[in-house]
């Protein structure tokens, strides 16, 4: 049964709400001031987000002898501006996931992929709040699939193993339409930043020429994430490792490797404890 | 013994635990703490490190496995790697490389 464009957006209801606060600090990136008081608004009214930021501060100190923390702007002023800020975006787009009853495996992919991308930004002088956001979400076109025709999508899966073939090339041929086109259309319909909207609907096959540096991020991400196991899936497999994304990471992404890869294994490990 | 290079976060920190790698920190674009390698820790560091944010520390530890233990190692994550990327065309220098650097992180 095909899939039309305009069934995406329509069929959205069934998923919960996009947290707004995302494309808010997407807008604030450039205002450290207002950055800061758009968090602190946002922690007052969000007691899930407050109680992680407070647990998160008490993991850091708690070898220091210091008192635990209990108030909020304390947190905050251990952790610092940076990691709050990942903390409030990774929290409510991953809380977004779960609440569409996806596989824990889903989620914690998402959340890999988006550390990952963050931590590759820093070799391309890229945004890390663009690729924290674009990791977490290049997978929402699965997402939508997933929620809004079960049946049909466990039928792609079935199709993909069977015939050991792409994924979106089955998705393609069974439902007329693939993941990262859905993940196009739903990004672009909540105003997302035209880099982000590009990496979800191009990471897997990225272009020879003219490369977008998120693009390229976000697709390594997902490659590097494979290679590592993180998470372990069984049957993981990546089918392109596209060479230009690496050249696009500049002359010593080599050197840079080694650290870039305990940092995001370091992170994943932290964060998953952080936001389970 | 041979020792080998973990990367850990500041809560994980013991003291006399020894850097592998020069630490710098940086802040809005200032160096806001820096450490040698080779640099034992102390408890103070780690406060240190905690308060001014580090994300993760290279340090230096005792492998205590046996040669034929990492060799056993290298060739069962070499061997994942190849189940991974079954499908994928490494001919290129740079997805070597890259195969290179998450072999030996996965063997460390």
């Amino acid at each position: 049964m095909p899939i039309h464009a305009g069934e995406i957006v329509a069929k959205l209801q069934a998923l919960p709400a996009f947290p707004a606060i995302v494309t808010r600090i997407l807008e604030t990136l450039n205002d450290e001031r207002a950055a800061l008081e758009l968090l602190e608004q946002h922690l007052q009214s969000d007691p899930v987000i407050s109680a992680r930021i407070l647990s998160a501060a008490n993991r850091l100190i708690r070898h220091s002898g210091r008192e635990p923390v209990g108030d909020v702007h304390t947190a905050v002023s251990y952790l610092g501006l940076n990691r709050v800020h990942d903390v409030v975006v990774s929290t409510s787009l991953l809380d977004f996931v779960k609440n569409s009853h996806c596989t824990s495996v889903f989620w914690e992919r998402s959340l890999a992929v988006g550390l990952c991308a963050q931590e590759l930004a820093g070799l391309v002088d890229g945004n890390p709040d663009h690729a924290l956001v674009a990791g977490l979400l290049h997978g929402v076109g699965i997402l939508w699939l997933h929620v809004c025709h079960p049946q049909e999508y466990q039928q792609v899966l079935i199709e993909q193993q069977l015939s050991a073939s792409d994924l979106a090339q089955t998705e393609r041929a069974l439902l007329g339409i693939d993941h990262l086109e859905i993940g196009r259309l739903l990004a672009e319909h909540w105003d997302l930043p035209g880099d982000i909207v590009q990496a979800i609907a191009g990471h897997r096959t990225p272009p020879q020429d003219s490369l977008p540096p998120l693009l390229a991020v976000v697709h390594l991400a997902t490659v590097i994430c494979s290679g590592l196991d993180l998470p372990f899936q069984p049957d993981s497999e990546v089918r392109l490792l596209a060479p230009q994304a690496l050249r696009a990471l500049g002359e010593d992404w080599e050197d840079k490797m080694p650290d870039l890869l305990g940092r995001v294994e370091v992170r994943f490990a932290q964060s998953r404890t952080l936001l389970k | 013994m041979a020792t080998r290079t973990r990367h850990l976060a500041p809560p994980d920190l013991q003291p006399g635990m020894v850097l592998a790698q020069a630490l710098t920190l940086v802040e809005h674009g200032v160096v806001t703490y820096t450490l040698p390698a080779g640099h034992v820790l102390t408890q103070e560091n780690q406060h240190q490190l905690a308060s001014h944010h580090a994300v993760c520390v290279q340090v230096e530890q005792e492998d205590p496995r046996t040669d034929a233990q990492r060799e056993a190692d290298a060739l069962r994550q070499a061997g994942r790697l190849k189940m991974i990327f079954r499908h994928a065309d490494l001919s290129a220098p740079e997805s070597q490389a890259l195969i290179q650097a998450l072999l030996v992180h996965r063997s460390a």
